[in-house]
């Protein structure tokens, strides 16, 4: 760690880290500057000028200035003021005066720094000019509220990695030139640049997130659904964790009574973040409304409940449960002699368990923070856009903001994940063939690989072969011509240098692994360009490797490249509690013949969130607990709404013959010997202060384990499709996760076969066409949807729909084979 | 200070704004008047005809995503200041 610096600002002696912008630093000492357009954790945009500071007796823009030793800053001089003051007016010159209907009154940034600059007077004036609203995918977009701050485009670009967002000409008069001459600089050449521009939109660039809902300080952008629906001052704000993936962000659900008829009523209105220090995915933002409406204690369902219980043998769920919830099913394991049964959560834990005999560690070492701190970044085997959106901003974020490189592994071809960086140079966008995985791992083992085991070296070196290649090189000759002087008939010797190609044969080692994964020779001689200066790496794992035929060798290949290379290792879990089931429960494999009882699955007695079941239970909404997330962290939520049933606690308390009142009194005993601590709920913070630290629950302890080298050396496997046949892979559509978030009014709700455009074509099929898919001697009819977001030949099949058994056409991999015919 | 609501007009409020500052406002009485934006011609329209009616245009500006607000007094305007390049 480097040494901290010393600076003084506003007479307050503070420290801070090199690098460190004086923006941030001002805020993460509570001194206040006020800025419209900077973004804690993207580049400055540099639009508003207002974060102006004057350091050693000059000004500069605190946002963009970076902290060095012994500077003295003055947030705050009467030069500054009188800027400031100027460019609040200019950014109030024609906005529009509906206050009274806008969405963003009462936490709207022009209002605040308006009346914080003491707006009485209005000098500027022009001319405005017809600037219509539109409707963009999620949001509304009125250029008429727009300040162009650029926020929006800057989080696109910087964070969210799609830049959907860009700032566009717009038609206007032109500002009198004596404004030119009589007002104060700064707040001139923004007006200049604000008065010229507006925000366009990519639409098929957008990844419908709501980030940039959720930056803008102004109602220039609003969520479609939320528009002219509530002043922000009536909702009350819930702090909770996204229950709908593993990143469990901090989020707020806002609520208010459902209507004046209905006052008793609660309902969720919109979800929102502090975006200085949290982005949330889609899902997060849009699919808030899952709440189980069942109401009522119904006796008779809850004596059948226990009943059920006491009967089965087998009792599946899925992880979109608390850790509480998680250990109250361990424990009516233990009392009742249940087989527990969640697939994903076991071919995590069983994935765990084989990365810890190799890495030494009972948990994977890196959290998504330190992807947003790496400068060098490779993803492998997930489809990151869609199935951890949190792991796709890490990745962009880290390439943008740390000059940094990314290599990213999927089969899936896709043009989002491919406006990161600049492909050849930054990033690199690899699309190995389906279950070749293993063969990614070895690229890195031999690329990044130290003091290997000799067995995988010896794989390793097998791959490599010595080959010849011709290269062109440029050589200098000398050429000398003889010149005869015509008048003195002497001869005079030239010399010239010329530049000539000339062609020579080469050898070099080439690695067969690069034919294997569908990567060029090239990339070689474009990593160790990418890796100059490089020095923190990142290695982000998904799915694909925990649901493979070769699930436990892949795990120990994985254990070995955070053993034995400087990458940390990122392992996504596939749910929002995966990781926390996982820890919590003793899986079982196999169910046992004889009775099943399920929460939120099918089974002869369910419990369900969704209203569905036997006996409703409360949704993810409905309660508080914890998560255990991606950053290994136990994250605390809070229920947004009542629900006036039953929840698992109360079954529990009969069938363990326990008297607790509340599910949370279980969170300070979840156990230690887990890595969990004894904290009580209610001492569980969930927030981040000023200085961007994280102030949410607790990080779970991860302890050494035995290392184990026993490592199955054996060729690749590989699907090979006849030629009408296709590849289908298992994965949501964007913002699609489970059967809550395709409860929520906001999502689309198309469930079924998802396709490229070109695919699409060679199927002679049209979009929404329905089709029967045949896989696992299983033949489903549902609808093929072309997504503009992927390209190539491979399908994927959603699964988030529980009344489609789409999940039944994969066995133990998320790719097979599959014929799709029209219905 | 009087509102008056000219949106059921559509675009032709000119004369019923042009009617009521004569009649209904007092001299150097405030009036705000409301009218829709339709194709935006309206908003450097409405300022010219206040001019040349000899009122005092104080305000014009967006009130929300389709109507447009004005606040004129009664009272002969100052001379148009024209920028020094037009």
């Amino acid at each position: 760690m480097s040494e901290k610096i010393n600076l003084v600002i506003d007479g307050k002696a503070v420290q801070a880290n090199e690098g460190e912008t004086l923006l941030n630093v001002s805020r993460a000492n509570d001194i206040f500057v006020p800025a419209l357009c900077y973004l804690s954790r993207c580049s400055p945009t540099l639009a508003c000028r207002l974060c102006l500071v004057e350091v050693d007796g000059k000004q500069v823009y605190s946002c963009n200035a970076k902290v060095k030793e012994g500077m003295t800053v003055s947030t705050s001089t009467s030069k500054i003021e009188t800027e400031r003051r100027a460019i609040m007016e200019v950014y109030d010159v024609n906005h529009p005066l509906q206050c009274g209907v806008c969405d963003q009154s009462g936490e709207c940034e022009l209002q605040n720094y308006s009346l914080y600059m003491k707006v009485d007077k209005q000098h500027y004036a022009i001319p405005d000019v017809a600037r219509p609203t539109s409707h963009w995918g999620v949001m509304n977009y009125d250029p008429g509220l727009c300040i162009v701050c650029e926020k929006c485009v800057t989080v696109c670009k910087d964070m969210i990695g799609s830049s959907a967002l860009s700032t566009v000409k717009r038609g206007s008069e032109p500002i009198f030139k004596s404004f030119k001459e009589t007002m104060p600089k700064d707040a001139y050449s923004m007006w200049n640049k604000l008065n010229k521009s507006l925000i366009g939109f990519d639409e098929n660039a957008c990844t419908d997130c709501g980030e940039c809902i959720s930056v803008c300080p102004v109602g220039a952008l609003v969520s479609n659904d939320f528009q002219y629906k509530s002043n922000s001052w009536e909702l009350t704000r819930i702090p909770a964790s996204n229950p709908h993936s593993s990143d469990c962000s901090l989020m707020y659900y806002e609520t208010k009574f459902e209507s004046i008829d209905t006052h008793r009523v609660q309902k969720i209105y919109r979800v929102t973040n502090d975006h200085h220090f949290a982005t949330l995915n889609g899902a997060a933002r849009f699919a808030y409304d899952f709440e189980n409406k069942s109401v009522g204690k119904i006796k008779i369902a809850f004596e059948n409940a226990i009943e059920a219980f006491k009967e089965a043998k087998n009792l599946r769920f899925n992880s979109f449960i608390t850790n509480e919830e998680a250990f109250i099913l361990q424990k009516l394991k233990e009392k009742l002699g249940l087989r527990l049964i969640n697939k994903d959560a076991y071919a995590y834990q069983e994935f765990l368990k084989h990365f810890s005999s190799t890495s030494g560690t009972s948990l994977y070492n890196a959290s998504l923070d330190d992807v947003h701190k790496s400068n060098f970044v490779i993803s492998v085997g997930s489809f990151l856009k869609s199935d951890l959106p949190h792991a796709r901003y890490a990745l962009n974020n880290s390439v943008i903001m740390n000059k940094g490189a990314a290599l990213y592994f999927h089969p899936i071809q896709d043009p989002i994940m491919e406006r990161i960086g600049k492909k050849g140079k930054t990033t690199q966008f690899i699309y190995p063939p389906a279950l070749k995985e293993e063969m990614v791992l070895y690229y890195i083992l031999d690329t990044f690989g130290k003091d290997l085991p000799s067995v995988i070296l010896d794989h390793i070196n097998s791959f490599k072969e010595t080959r010849t290649r011709t290269v062109e090189e440029t050589v200098k000759e000398t050429v000398i011509t003889i010149k005869v002087d015509e008048e003195t008939g002497e001869e005079k010797e030239i010399k010239k240098v010329v530049s000539k190609k000339v062609s020579k044969e080469e050898e070099y080692e080439h690695s067969k692994i690069l034919d294997e994964i569908n990567a060029s020779q090239d990339l070689s001689s474009l990593v160790q360009t990418m890796l100059a200066k490089k020095d923190k790496f990142s290695l982000i794992v998904g799915e694909d490797l925990i649901f493979h035929p070769k699930a436990s060798t892949l795990a120990k290949l994985l254990g070995l490249i955070q053993r034995c290379t400087e990458f940390k290792v990122l392992i996504i879990p596939s749910s929002t509690n995966t990781l926390g089931v996982s820890l919590l429960c003793d899986l079982d494999k196999e169910e046992v013949s004889g009775k099943s009882v399920s929460y939120n699955e099918k089974s002869d007695f369910e419990l369900s969130s969704l209203g569905d079941g036997d006996l409703d239970m409360p949704a993810l909404n409905q309660q508080e607990g914890t998560f255990t997330n991606i950053n290994k962290r136990i994250v605390p939520t809070n229920a947004a709404l009542d629900f006036t049933g039953y929840n698992l606690n109360d079954l529990a308390n009969v069938l363990l013959e326990e008297d607790i009142e509340h599910t949370i009194e279980y969170t300070k005993k979840l156990p230690i010997n887990k890595g969990f601590l004894s904290i009580d709920f209610d001492d569980l913070k969930n927030e981040f202060t000023n200085d961007r630290l994280e102030n949410r629950g607790y990080v779970l302890n991860s302890y050494d384990i035995d290392i184990s080298e026993e490592i199955e050396i054996s060729s690749a496997l590989e699907l090979e499709p006849k030629s009408e046949e296709v590849v289908i892979y298992r994965a949501n559509p964007m913002n699609q996760f489970n059967e809550f978030t395709a409860k929520a009014h906001e999502t689309s709700n198309k469930s079924g076969v998802f396709v490229s455009e070109v695919y699409l074509k060679s199927l002679e099929m049209q979009d929404e066409d329905r089709i029967f898919i045949n896989a696992n001697g299983l033949s489903l009819e549902t609808n093929v949807y072309l997504d503009n977001q992927i390209e190539g030949d491979i399908v994927y099949v959603s699964t988030f729909d529980k009344n489609l058994e789409t999940k039944a056409l994969f066995t133990n991999s998320r790719y097979n084979i599959a014929l799709i015919k029209k219905a | 200070m009087k509102r008056f609501d000219l949106r059921p007009l559509k675009e032709d409020f000119y004369d019923r704004m042009l009617f009521l500052m004569k009649n209904e406002i007092s001299a150097n009485e405030v009036a705000i008047f409301m009218f829709e934006i339709g194709d935006f011609t309206a908003i450097q329209k409405s300022a010219d005809v206040i001019y040349t009616a000899g009122y005092t245009l104080m305000n014009s500006i967006k009130f929300n995503e389709v109507d447009w607000t004005l606040v004129v007094k009664k009272l002969a305007p100052e001379p148009k200041i024209q920028d020094k390049d037009q």
